[in-house]
């Protein structure tokens, strides 16, 4: 079954941990340094093909050319 | 991990997010749960056709007795928008800069997600995968919801 990507939630936890061993103690500062990050933009990159295959598999199961 | 546990995780994203993040963000986190839940969907009618999450080069044996290859075709037909929908959120997502007015493009996209949901189950038998059906719609709802939050906390339409 399709899963949430744990490698990406990893990567968010393990940036986490490591602006609070910087003495980076609040969530809305971490937040802020996530998105300052470039974390939502690689986040969309990532979707985008995803959505895609899912689109082309639904078009398939629907009878219609997956490509088009 | 247990579906239970990655949908608890994703819906605590969801909610944390959209009572603590900026809007543009908590749209990001809303665009990655959307497709989870679509996929699950679309697989979920897949293995009632043919015993698999996609029937891609597979044979169709009606796993789910009476599921015809001409009901998922006319469900997938049905689905076909929301996925349309869930895909131009994302591309709306890349031209979305953070800190501007929400795009105009977003308050179709989420009617045409919703319309689509309400439609997709109408022809499917009653039985434990229109239950499963009915859950991760009810999912991706309060999804939209969550982005329709987002159009009203901004001031859209």
């Amino acid at each position: 079954m399709p899963v949430v990507n744990i490698n990406d939630v990893l990567l968010w936890i393990d940036l986490a941990e490591r602006l609070v061993q910087l003495g980076v103690r609040s969530w809305a500062v971490i937040r802020a340094a996530m998105e300052d990050a470039g974390v939502d933009e690689a986040t969309i990159q990532a979707m985008r093909p995803k959505w895609i295959a899912l689109r082309d598999d639904v078009r398939r199961a629907a009878g219609l050319d997956p490509t088009g | 991990m247990r579906r239970q546990t990655r949908w608890t995780l994703v819906f605590c994203a969801v909610f944390l997010f959209a009572y603590c993040a900026k809007p543009r963000h908590t749209a990001v986190v809303t665009d990655v749960a959307l497709y989870e839940v679509l996929n699950d969907l679309h697989g979920v009618e897949q293995m009632a056709l043919c015993g698999q999450q996609s029937c891609a080069g597979s044979p169709v044996v009606e796993f789910l007795p009476g599921w015809t290859l001409a009901k998922s075709q006319a469900f997938n037909t049905k689905l076909l928008p929301a996925i349309d929908g869930g895909m131009g959120f994302n591309d709306l997502l890349e031209t979305w800069t953070p800190g501007t007015p929400i795009p105009a493009g977003l308050p179709p996209i989420i009617t045409s997600l919703a319309d689509s949901l309400t439609a997709v189950t109408q022809d499917f038998p009653d039985g434990t995968t229109k239950t499963a059906m009915l859950g991760y719609i009810g999912k991706a709802q309060s999804l939209i919801l969550t982005a329709l939050s987002i159009v009203l906390a901004m001031g859209g339409a």
